[in-house]
């Protein structure tokens, strides 16, 4: 295996030579990881599976267009996981101020058509 | 920065870039910020440039103080939502399913020319009528679509006194538009819009050979001459501002855009609705003749943009109107309700489409769902049902609900969500569900494309694009200077 930072780990599958990647369930959380397996879901036929109690492990099984380069999407996918956590992150940080900017702008009004 | 310590976070949304992280917010402004000050952003201890941190507190993705930050996102985000308040104002009316052509692309179920057994009835026009007045809307918008509307014609006098009367009442703004491919108008059809202040819509797909192509009569096949014939007659009495029109691209267009253009400019129309097939009806059947990729479409779309703005810079004032809405929505906090490409989506919300029999449906591809058999997006009769009934029942309350792209996995973190709109009944056709599933999507990746381009043109601040597309949305300004964003 191939070590791309210390929690996470690029490799093959010993079994069909799939592509894979371990994520470190204390930096992803499930919304980010399967948050992006969603945007992948057009490309790639993906396959998550617990790997230990801290881990879990994405084999990336097929191409869905004849175009994709599993490695790559492999790549693309770390760095987009990456991503979905910050924001995950960032609206923890900032739900209560996102909630409140929505309640401000569409509380009722006077404007507002009462329907009872 | 001294008041480091006070800064806090506000929401955003944020995509990689080759050099940048482009930042925007639910409110509607936007960022290109450097990748490692990004670092810095997310970092709470902050430490980002004085300048950073004065464009960021200016566009609420930082706050010193808070309160006021929320306000002012908060302002802007119920101004550019503004659509939702006044709720339906667009109804149209489907005077008859009968059509004198035979479009290929063809997105309802229209019929022969003697089936008059499609025709609305006057009863039924009236019930219609009496609906949409209970809409609260202070503005309200007759449409008279079809098949061909004008071949039952009785309807739309009818409906124009019926409504304007009723208005003496309820003293609404009330607009009609006739949608009519023109081959059935006549001088005394013509004065009556005239008189009574109606608008027309019409088709029109760019030169005799594009436009006969797909745009067939259903006798003697050639639609072309009697469109131009009829355009002339109808500016003649109704003067150059009454009629618009809309073009459909096929892929026969593809190669022709400045082909297309030029016939617009030179039969004087002012502008020009670039507009993609819709995957329905014959345009589904057709696919293979007709159809093309989202990526085709885009290419097309840009070599139509790019000649436009070229005409714009020789004097030649005209306008892309989709380009038009989006840009007004990037760069205003201006409500821009587009029945097509708003969130939650205006289907039912913001325009409803009235069959030939008092069927009601949120959007014409409801309509057409039915006609294929399939009534899930029936939202009642205007014979047996109450407005309230039709428009505050499950249909409308499902499509708002799962048409705010502030909740639909994949939009709601989508830097370009603030500015795009939710295609339910699309996504119900296209994949059986009406959250749809946007990788991948044709409407998505379209959408995508044409904001990529647009934003890209932002940021290399082209003088000429940016000013062009500035005139289309300030109107009687020859474009007005801006400041890099």
């Amino acid at each position: 295996m191939t070590q791309l930072s210390s929690d996470h780990l690029i490799g093959t599958d010993p079994a069909t030579g799939n592509p894979t990647l371990l994520l470190k369930k204390a930096y992803f959380e499930q919304t980010a990881v399967m948050k992006t397996l969603r945007l992948f879901s057009d490309r790639a036929m993906c396959q998550i599976l617990p790997e230990g109690e801290d881990k879990v492990k994405i084999t990336f099984l097929s191409a869905i267009k004849p175009c994709v380069d599993l490695d790559a999407i492999r790549h693309e996918f770390y760095i987009t996981v990456i991503d979905q956590q910050v924001r995950e992150d960032l609206l923890k940080k900032t739900l209560d101020i996102q909630k409140t900017i929505y309640a401000a702008a569409f509380l009722p009004t006077s404007n507002v058509v009462d329907w009872r | 920065m001294s008041s480091e310590s006070k800064i806090q976070i506000m929401p955003f949304l944020f995509r990689r870039e080759e050099k940048e992280i482009f930042v925007t917010t639910v409110h509607g402004d936007f960022y290109w910020i450097p990748r490692a000050e990004f670092n810095k952003l997310l970092d709470s201890s902050f430490g980002l440039s004085d300048n950073i941190t004065q464009d960021l507190i200016s566009r609420q993705i930082l706050a010193i103080d808070v309160e006021q930050s929320i306000d002012a996102a908060a302002t802007k985000l119920r101004s550019r939502k503004a659509f939702l308040r006044s709720f339906t104002s667009l109804h149209m009316l489907v005077t008859t399913l009968r059509c004198n052509q035979r479009c290929e692309y063809c997105q309802v179920s229209c019929a022969d020319n003697d089936a008059v057994q499609f025709d609305m009835s006057i009863e039924i026009a009236e019930k219609i009528v009496n609906t949409i007045f209970q809409s609260p809307s202070p503005s309200i918008k007759i449409e008279f679509q079809g098949g061909e509307p004008t071949l039952n014609w009785e309807i739309i006098p009818f409906v124009i006194e019926y409504a304007e009367n009723l208005n003496l009442k309820f003293k609404k703004n009330v607009e009609f538009v006739v949608c009519t491919n023109l081959t059935a108008m006549t001088k005394e059809k013509f004065e009556y819009l005239h008189s009574h202040n109606v608008f027309v819509s019409t088709s029109l797909d760019g030169p005799k050979d594009i436009h006969d192509l797909c745009r067939k009569q259903r006798i003697g096949h050639t639609s072309y001459d009697l469109f131009v014939q009829n355009l002339e007659l109808g500016r003649s009495i109704m003067g150059l501002d009454k009629i618009d029109a809309l073009m459909t691209t096929s892929k026969q267009s593809l190669s022709r855009f400045k082909e297309i253009i030029d016939e617009y400019v030179r039969l004087g129309f002012h502008g020009i609705f670039l507009r993609s097939l819709n995957p329905y009806g014959f345009a589904a059947e057709q696919a293979e003749a007709l159809g093309y990729s989202s990526e085709d479409f885009f290419e097309f779309y840009k070599k139509c943009l790019e000649y436009i703005i070229s005409l714009n810079a020789s004097g030649t004032v005209f306008t892309e109107y989709y380009t038009a809405l989006l840009f007004k929505r990037i760069m205003t906090s201006q409500s821009t309700g587009f029945v097509d490409l708003q969130s939650p989506s205006g289907a039912g919300i913001s325009g409803a489409i009235y069959d030939y029999n008092g069927d009601v449906y949120p959007a014409d591809e409801g309509r057409m769902l039915a006609r294929m058999g399939d009534e899930r997006f029936k939202m009642g009769n205007v014979a047996k049902d109450s407005f309230k009934q039709i428009f505050t029942g499950q249909i409308i309350g499902e499509i708002v609900e799962n048409s705010c792209l502030e909740t639909i996995p994949g939009c709601s973190d989508c830097v370009y969500s603030p500015y795009c709109g939710a295609d339910p009944i699309r996504n119900y056709l296209e994949y059986g569900t009406i959250i749809g599933r946007n990788p991948g999507s044709n409407f998505c990746k379209k959408n995508m494309l044409i904001f990529d381009y647009l934003f890209n043109k932002i940021k290399e601040n082209d003088n000429l694009f940016l000013d062009t597309l500035w005139s289309w949305i300030v109107p009687n300004t020859e474009g007005v200077a801006h400041e890099n964003v």
